[in-house]
């Protein structure tokens, strides 16, 4: 078992080290791939024994080898990520996001309408969501505070409508009476347990998506720290 | 770089072509994906060269990529076909049986 790790560590090792002339970006992401690649690997192809690690890494190919294909013309691309290592740092912060969810909850308050849509425009920008989750994360925040508002309008004019056709028959018949007040303690039985149920959606969706994002970020992050902190080997 | 068996320029030509066939059915993990293509005889040498081509793909836009929790482990990175990748497999694939049928028939001519 021992040597079975001993002989992927030095593998990923010769990988770092022949990777070192791609470009930072290029390297990290390479070697968190082939890293999930072995994982994958091994709990899947169930190779945890020395020769089942020494088939996998002979399927894999050498570190050169891998690392030729990465950098087969690859110049401008190198080049290019580099200047985008100088402007904004190789490690994404959760700022998209934050303000996305921000803009859509307490902005959309601040700000009616015009703060909700910014919010939305950033977060179906981002990559660390997927696309139901976007699909939730518009419906249901503004939904929470946007349900209520439609509730109590629908409430209100059903009661208003049969308080009216009451007054209509102003003296008369007790059954439209009667209907009217039925109407109005149904929805005052509904309203409360809608709301209610809106209000926890747009409590708690936020802080999923927050949770979401962030638990992608701390993968990214991952990745890039344990090339970092292999990097004295090479 | 010294070329030792005769189909290796070919295959590599061909095999994005290949990864593109197999997103376009479905998203794929890498080792997902890898696996599937390996499964072909005669496609893949060397697993690890995908990851590159992956990457490729990625930066040139035919493929996009997304996380996806997993039940165990950390958030895998998902592959999918774009619009363009759609567009570049459909060129291929129309090339493709035009360049198979001119190759059969010259090999068999010459037999």
């Amino acid at each position: 078992m021992a040597t079975g790790q001993q002989l992927i560590d030095d593998y990923l090792a010769r990988l770092e080290r022949a990777a070192q002339p791609l470009a930072a970006e290029r390297r990290t992401e390479l070697l968190a791939e082939i890293r999930g690649h072995i994982n994958d690997a091994r709990s899947e192809r169930g190779a945890e024994s020395d020769a089942g690690v020494r088939a996998l890494l002979d399927r894999l190919g050498s570190p050169e080898e891998i690392v030729a294909a990465a950098a087969e013309g690859d110049q401008s691309i190198a080049e290019r990520a580099a200047t985008r290592d100088q402007f904004s740092g190789p490690r994404r912060s959760m700022m998209l996001e934050t303000w996305a969810v921000l803009l859509l909850t307490a902005g959309s308050i601040v700000l009616p309408v015009i703060g909700w849509l910014i919010g939305a425009v950033l977060m179906w920008s981002s990559d660390r969501w997927q696309t139901r989750e976007k699909v939730l994360g518009t419906a249901v925040i503004p939904g929470g505070i946007g349900l209520y508002g439609s509730i109590l309008f629908f409430a209100s004019s059903v009661e208003t409508c049969f308080a009216a056709s009451g007054a209509d028959v102003a003296g008369g018949s007790t059954t439209s009476i009667n209907t009217c007040d039925t109407s109005s303690s149904w929805t005052d039985a509904i309203v409360p347990v809608l709301y209610g149920l809106g209000a926890v959606a747009a409590l708690v969706v936020p802080f999923l998506l927050l949770y979401l994002a962030r638990r992608r970020a701390t993968a990214e992050q991952a990745e890039q720290i344990v090339v970092r902190v292999g990097q004295p080997v090479g | 770089m010294v070329e030792r068996h005769p189909l290796s320029q070919l295959r590599r030509g061909v095999l994005e072509y290949c990864v593109l066939a197999l997103l376009a059915r479905e998203q794929l993990y890498g080792f997902d994906l890898v696996r599937r293509l390996s499964e072909v005889d005669g496609l893949v040498t060397s697993e690890g060269t995908i990851y590159p081509l992956l990457s490729r793909l990625r930066r040139d836009g035919s493929v996009s990529t997304s996380w996806v929790e997993s039940e165990s482990g950390p958030p895998r990175r998902y592959y999918a076909i774009s619009a363009s990748g759609e567009r570049a497999l459909a060129e291929f694939v129309e090339e493709w049986g035009r360049f198979r049928d001119s190759v059969d028939h010259l090999i068999k001519g010459q037999a």
